[in-house]
């Protein structure tokens, strides 16, 4: 026999399934926030997560219910590595190459959502999910809230006409969806504020992308998921790490993604000409749940440790920082005001263009390029020169979580 | 990165001709999945594999010529006994028994005479763009020539023995050009176009010459009222390659259900994924559960 059961629509607690984008581990901090308000704007609120690992370890940790289909998809973080090379990642040839896993993935959505009525979906850069909505309306059953921290793809420079086309071609197909069916989308969240979207062009002929974004989207500002740590919890989580007041401490990290081990040997072979410099410097390296700790030498003066929690207060702690270009990691050092060097994967437009634009906005981090960086004296006398100094970023406004969670309790 | 791993997958030796095939999911149904011809491989249905196979059991083949089959280098290795015993011999290699075929193009015409020869073996055949010449070709395939020396390059003239032999690349960006009317398949070109470039235009010709599939209607009518299992039909209204009207006719040859995909073009599969798979879906899990005994000896011959 088989059984099913049909709740009567009245009788149903209001259920949401949140898609976190699963590409490292960028928002799941910002939706776990997110969730947290939601549920105390609609305490009867069920939510259900749909995403992969990493992500999914950090929502089990925190106790959220992480939907089993989760198990069908297809991981996007591993075909991220496969694609990238020396700090080097063609982002938008490497969404593209994903296109069936985005098939595959959507699939594993349409499924869920035919089986549970949800009233909200809620997609932080889920791309399989927006796109394949417009491309099959019919299938919305639910409202859909359509969060990102950056829109539009752009060409990198030194990759030529034809990527200058592709991204082009790219952009005209979601402004072309977006003008048929507006109804796809019942907000739109831009997980920042207007200035931080690129004064460019979506391609030729095309809007302007900030204009566009301005005229299309709610702005949360930007969400960082914590408050503030204050001068105890720094103090309290320098500590914890076993580090005295006396040492000078240098935080390197690259994300949730295993995307970076090249860099943190380039970090570790300037280890010993910084430490020639000031002596008390001492290095946590952190590479993440995805990278094995093992696959790096051991340097004197640097702890090298796999996936840290709560690694926002950890990089409180630091006196500076060397990260990589994610918009996640650099906008927590931002906000806890660390002195830090970042270095955008290359070929990598969001964290070259659309990051990059968001950091100099806020006067924050110093970029750097990966040849500049593998040269371990500049490296040394960069960090040398950076610790100590006085940060003049702009304050990172608090607060976002609540506001995105207000505009999607609306839908609710 | 690949979607879903193949549970299995190698190269069959059929009396010493390589066959590729793979094999996806371990459901109680197995969906035999036909690709057209030499010009792409079983990767062109990378937008149906993983989901299918969450629910069936899904052997790709490759077909001769392209993906890991052999390279014919004579016209008799493409005839259609030949093609016919590829996919017979992956069923049987893999122990698959009854099943249902979901094919595209010539991949479709080679399913309805699979069907029609062992219609012991066959659930239900799902067509897309059917090529089987039920109705007359589209007016652009009149254009040319396809043997003569031609005084141009210029759209449809690729279409050309002497043009293939130049310029493979060439035609295949042109071809797949042509099946993509639907805006935006940039994609889909870059990856039908690098499918083609595993093959070339030598073993396109040795296939030409070989003549296999029947090329008069009566034939072609013949087995499409001999096939006995339910057929879903998928029309692109755009489609370049076989006029609509051949599908719209194994439709009604066959009383089986037709779907016309308006704006869609040959590769629906590609282009309109979600909707390929829900179809698909759909009529496996019917014609399985109307026809589907278990393992074992297939279902009697209706």
């Amino acid at each position: 026999m088989t059984s099913r059961t049909w709740v009567r629509a009245q009788s149903r607690p209001r259920r949401a399934l949140y898609l976190s984008s699963p590409i490292g581990l960028g928002h799941a901090r910002r939706d776990l926030a997110i969730a947290q308000h939601l549920k105390q704007l609609h305490p009867d609120l069920q939510v259900d997560w749909l995403t992969q690992s990493p992500v999914t370890q950090v929502l089990e940790d925190a106790g959220e219910h992480v939907h089993p289909a989760s198990s069908w998809l297809a991981n996007e973080s591993a075909h991220i590595e496969q694609e990238s090379g020396e700090h080097d990642l063609h982002v938008f040839q490497a969404l593209r190459e994903m296109d069936e896993i985005l098939v595959n993935n959507f699939m594993v959505f349409n499924d869920v959502v035919e089986d549970t009525p949800y009233d909200l979906v809620i997609g932080d850069e889920a791309w399989d999910v927006d796109y394949f909505l417009h491309e099959n309306p019919e299938l919305k059953r639910f409202s859909f809230a359509w969060m990102t921290d950056f829109v539009g793809y752009l060409p990198m420079p030194d990759l030529g006409e034809r990527e200058a086309f592709l991204t082009a071609d790219y952009n005209a197909e979601m402004l072309e969806q977006r003008a048929r069916f507006k109804r796809i989308r019942d907000r739109q969240v831009f997980v920042g504020n207007p200035d931080d979207v690129v004064d460019e062009t979506f391609g030729p002929g095309l809007p302007n992308i900030r204009e566009w974004t301005e005229a299309n989207y709610e702005f949360s500002g930007y969400v960082t998921g914590f408050d503030p740590p204050s001068a105890d919890d720094v103090a309290r989580s320098r500590r914890e790490l076993g580090y005295d007041e006396s040492d000078v401490l240098c935080v390197v990290a690259v994300g949730g993604s295993g995307v970076g081990v090249p860099l943190l040997r380039r970090v570790l072979e300037a280890v010993p000409r910084a430490r020639a410099r000031i002596p008390e410097l001492r290095f946590l390296v952190v590479t993440g749940p995805r990278i094995d700790p093992d696959v790096l030498p051991a340097v004197e003066g640097a702890d090298i440790r796999g996936y840290v929690p709560d690694l926002y207060l950890r990089m409180a702690a630091a006196d500076v920082a060397v990260v990589q270009g994610g918009l996640t990691t650099t906008m927590e050092l931002t906000a806890a005001r660390v002195p830090f060097v970042f270095v955008p994967l290359r070929h990598h437009f969001e964290q070259n263009l659309h990051v990059r634009r968001r950091l100099d906005n806020y006067r924050a981090g110093q970029c750097a390029s990966y040849a500049e960086v593998s040269d371990p004296d500049w490296l040394a006398e960069t960090l040398v020169k950076l610790v100590g100094t006085d940060v003049a970023f702009r304050p990172v406004e608090s607060g976002g979580a609540e506001r995105a969670a207000a505009m999607l309790a609306e839908l609710l | 990165m690949r979607a879903l791993a193949p549970l299995d997958d190698g190269v069959l030796d059929r009396d010493g001709f390589g066959v590729g095939y793979a094999v996806y999911g371990d459901g109680p149904v197995t969906v035999c999945l036909v690709m057209p011809d030499t010009i792409v491989n079983a990767r062109a249905w990378k937008a149906q594999v993983p989901f299918l196979a969450r629910s069936f059991r899904v052997v790709t083949v490759d077909p001769r010529g392209n993906g890991r089959s052999d390279r014919p280098t004579r016209p008799e290795q493409f005839a259609m006994t030949e093609l016919e015993a590829d996919v017979w011999g992956v069923l049987d290699h893999v122990g698959a028994d009854a099943v249902v075929l979901v094919g595209l193009c010539s991949g479709a015409g080679l399913s309805m005479i699979l069907a029609a020869e062992r219609p012991e073996r066959v659930l239900g055949v799902v067509a897309i763009n059917p090529g089987l010449v039920l109705a007359p070709r589209l007016p652009n395939r009149l254009l040319h020539d396809f043997e003569a020396e031609l005084d141009t390059d210029e759209g449809w003239a690729r279409m050309n023995r002497h043009y293939w032999l130049r310029d493979w690349h060439g035609f295949a960006e042109f071809f797949f050009g042509e099946m993509f009317p639907e805006p935006h398949s940039t994609k889909q070109l870059d990856d039908t176009v690098a499918w083609a470039s595993e093959t070339t235009a030598e073993v396109m010709l040795t296939d030409v010459a070989c003549e296999a599939a029947p090329r008069q209607v009566d034939d072609a009518e013949e087995t499409c009222r001999r096939v006995r299992s339910p057929v879903l039909v998928l029309v692109g209204s755009l489609d370049n390659c076989q006029s609509p009207d051949r599908g719209r006719r194994v439709a009604e040859l066959t009383g089986g259900e037709l779907v016309v995909m308006e704006g869609s073009g040959h590769l629906p599969n590609a282009r309109d994924p979600v909707r390929v798979n829900l179809l698909v879906r759909d009529f496996v899990r019917r014609v399985a559960a109307d026809g589907w005994t278990g393992p074992g000896p297939g279902r009697a011959a209706g």
